[in-house]
């Protein structure tokens, strides 16, 4: 492993019956690097990160995770590993912070309380602090589930849509919240949205996924160049996007 | 075995409970209320048949409860994590899910506890029953019903991941399913042969034939224990064994990430 690979994944495979959801994917990410997972809904996305939670199982291929086997040392693991997704929400049923102590909790950290005030100050939640999850917006739900994928400062971060159901202006703070939080912190993050804006402001690296394979993959810039247009100066994701999705379609059909 | 993510588990229903009416309702009401409900049937066959059947009816509502509540709340707990959607964000945390069955197993245990105390309370102040009579074969009659019902909720819980949440009204329909075998609040020697064959395979008509003679006799019979015992074993052997091979099963289809 190099010295400072966080993420490794080999010849990654996975079908459910005759539908195959991952076909052979590679991919790695280096220390304080952000990979942008983008790809169509059924892309394969949201599989590789369950497979990189160990939540589903691989029919073929690894992932170690800090240079270590993920299915030998799942737990030992995912102690430096979070999770988010706006599909995701915390127990509807329990107040913010008693969602936060629980996940603390989980991932026995020892001065929870001085952590979970620190999050809900830095996503300006403070107040929110004893409403129950079922009673907040989509919005202050999803900071919520921000709050607890930074609980235990992991070292990689594993964001499906984190930020689905946030209004723009919300989104834009959350980004560069998230951008800051990831330097000071070292973060490593992959990172999947279909708001393009969003995959352009925060990744290093972007691999597109289509039908489980890789079709493309580079810096933002680098994509626009080879997809769109080789003298192009500034990233278009957006159209990156549709371009693939649609050559996609049309060779299928 | 990581204690403090038990205690995270524990605390995650701790909270819950105090935030549902009907969590606080499982823990009081209903094994008070079935208490009050039995309680008066007794007093009504104390007139007729004397104290022996009575402290039968009441020790076997006691105990029935121990069996019951436990065996549900295990579900139960499981499904709001599914209800919730909040089970892919525990499960994505370095929790082993024999951590997350023990948490579940504590909280489910300090409940009954509880229930016990307000049913042991109701019992001796209004209708005179003590279920300390029963001596430390109480305490061996509440392993045994403890143990079978951990397995029945492992079990439980196991369907509902092979299955999905659709079989979740199992949780609260299957105890009442195997009652009538389980010689509650009556002898097995009642029903008829081919009930008793089946009752014979549970654990509970071992643990009831074992408080009444216990109630009648003051002895404790060992061999009712014993055979109660070895079939826990068994069945919670075959239980986690069948939900190991389950959850490898929906961590391979990823059914296990399409439940919640």
């Amino acid at each position: 492993m190099s010295k400072n690979l966080i993420l490794e994944v080999k010849n990654l495979k996975k079908s459910f019956g005759d539908f195959v959801a991952i076909d052979d994917i590679s991919f790695s990410l280096e220390e304080g690097h952000i990979l942008g997972f983008l790809g169509p809904n059924g892309a394969g996305k949201s599989t590789s990160i369950f497979c990189l939670l160990g939540l589903i199982k691989p029919d073929a291929g690894s992932i170690s995770i800090f240079g270590k086997d993920l299915d030998k040392h799942r737990s030992e693991v995912l102690q430096d590993v979070n999770y988010a997704s706006a599909e995701f929400t915390l127990p509807w049923n329990l107040t913010v912070w008693e969602s936060l102590f629980v996940f603390s909790k989980l991932y026995s950290i020892k001065n929870s309380k001085k952590r979970i005030d620190e999050l809900l100050d830095m996503f300006e939640i403070s107040h929110l602090k004893n409403k129950l999850i079922r009673e907040l917006s989509m919005g202050q739900r999803a900071r919520g589930s921000l709050c607890k994928a930074l609980i235990n400062n992991p070292k990689l971060l594993l964001l499906d849509e984190p930020m689905a159901s946030m209004d723009p202006d919300v989104v834009d703070k959350g980004i560069k919240l998230l951008k800051q939080i990831q330097k000071e912190g070292n973060i490593s993050i992959v990172y999947t949205s279909h708001n393009m804006w969003e995959i352009e402001e925060i990744a290093n690296n972007i691999i597109f996924i289509n039908h489980g394979t890789v079709v493309a993959s580079g810096t933002p810039l680098e994509l626009t160049q080879k997809v769109l247009k080789q003298g192009a100066t500034e990233p278009n994701l957006r159209e990156v996007f549709i371009h693939i999705s649609r050559s996609e379609k049309n060779e299928s059909s | 075995m990581n204690p403090v993510r038990i205690y995270a588990i524990m605390t995650r229903h701790y909270f819950l409970a105090t935030h549902q009416l009907e969590r606080f309702f499982d823990v009081f009401f209903f094994p008070v209320f079935a208490l009050v409900l039995w309680g008066f049937l007794s007093q009504y066959v104390q007139g007729i048949q004397g104290s022996t059947l009575a402290s039968f009816l009441l020790g076997g509502i006691i105990l029935w409860v121990i069996f019951e509540r436990v065996g549900t709340d295990l579900g139960i707990s499981f499904m709001f994590d599914i209800w919730e959607r909040n089970l892919i964000n525990v499960l994505s945390t370095p929790i082993t899910f024999l951590e997350y069955l023990s948490g579940l197993i504590t909280i489910s245990l300090i409940k009954v506890f509880i229930s016990f105390l307000a049913m042991w309370m109701v019992a001796s102040f209004f209708y005179g029953f003590s279920v300390t009579s029963l001596g430390l074969g109480l305490a061996l009659f509440g392993m045994n019903l403890i143990l079978f019902a951990t397995a029945f909720g492992i079990f439980n819980i196991t369907m509902v991941l092979r299955f999905g949440h659709s079989v979740g009204p199992l949780t609260w329909i299957l105890p009442f399913l195997i009652q009538p075998f389980s010689a509650v609040f009556y002898p097995v020697s009642v029903l008829p042969e081919v009930f008793q064959r089946i009752a014979y395979f549970l654990p509970l008509s071992h643990t009831f034939e074992g408080m009444r003679y216990t109630l009648n006799t003051g002895q404790f019979h060992w061999n009712e224990f014993t055979t109660a015992f070895l079939f826990n074993i068994i069945y919670l052997t075959l239980s986690i064994a069948l939900f190991a091979s389950v959850l490898n099963k929906v961590r391979r289809s990823g059914k296990l990430v399409k439940i919640v």
